[in-house]
């Protein structure tokens, strides 16, 4: 997101459409992949997502982790 | 390669190796997970690989994150062709003659991998011993011995 649209809940109102959409297909789970560095990652944690899995890529060194982020709507 | 394009490849890459369509690339890459020595995290690696019986050969830069979470005695899971084993790691690092014979080998199963560590490959693909000797000490040896998950 460009620096100029963030803190204005945009990417909260994102992630509840997305939810929505999930609910109304019948699904079970959402799953999301994202960097580490990405600062959306504080957004998805206070939502209910999850880290699954954590990858380290070996290719250059500094590269942050990725991350498999899962939340399941079944709880909500 | 440049970082933008790393981080746009890299996650495909344990997509693929997850996918139907392993066959891509499980020939010489594996998916390697272990636990974080630390935060007991769940991880996964994608590695380079060749495979002699029952074990399998990796090597990484000294300067990379991923084999410091590996402890001998602690099981780890590889995700090889398409098929799931468990697996004990055994990390050395060193100028040692077995670690430098195991890296000519394993370059010349994995030539890709010989342009990283600065290593030519003659028209035999037998890497240059002299290259070998100076890449080796910037490399530690993961070697995995496989066992059923």
């Amino acid at each position: 997101m460009r620096e100029d649209a963030q803190g204005q809940g945009l990417g909260q109102r994102l992630l509840e459409h997305a939810h929505g959409r999930a609910r109304s297909a019948a699904c079970r789970t959402i799953h999301l992949d994202v960097y580490a560095d990405n600062p959306a990652v504080a957004l998805y944690l206070r939502n209910g997502f999850r880290l699954v899995v954590e990858t380290d890529f070996p290719g250059k060194p500094g590269l942050p982790s990725h991350y498999r982020m899962v939340k399941d709507l079944e709880e909500i | 390669m440049s970082n933008a394009l790393y981080r746009l490849i890299n996650p495909l890459v344990s997509r693929l190796l997850t996918s139907p369509l392993h066959g891509l690339l499980s020939g010489n890459t594996a998916l390697l997970h272990y636990r974080g020595r630390r935060s007991g995290r769940l991880l996964q690696t994608p590695v380079s690989y060749y495979r002699e019986e029952d074990t399998v050969h990796c090597f990484a830069g000294i300067g990379h994150r991923w084999w410091r979470n590996l402890q001998e005695g602690e099981p780890v899971e590889l995700l090889l062709e398409g098929r799931r084993f468990g697996g004990h790691p055994r990390v050395t690092r060193g100028d040692e003659a077995d670690l430098r014979e195991a890296l000519a080998r394993f370059l010349a199963a994995v030539p890709r991998d010989a342009r990283h560590a600065g290593v030519h490959l003659d028209q035999d693909g037998a890497a240059d011993p002299e290259e070998v000797s100076v890449a080796a000490p910037g490399l530690v040896h993961v070697c995995i011995r496989l066992a059923e998950p």
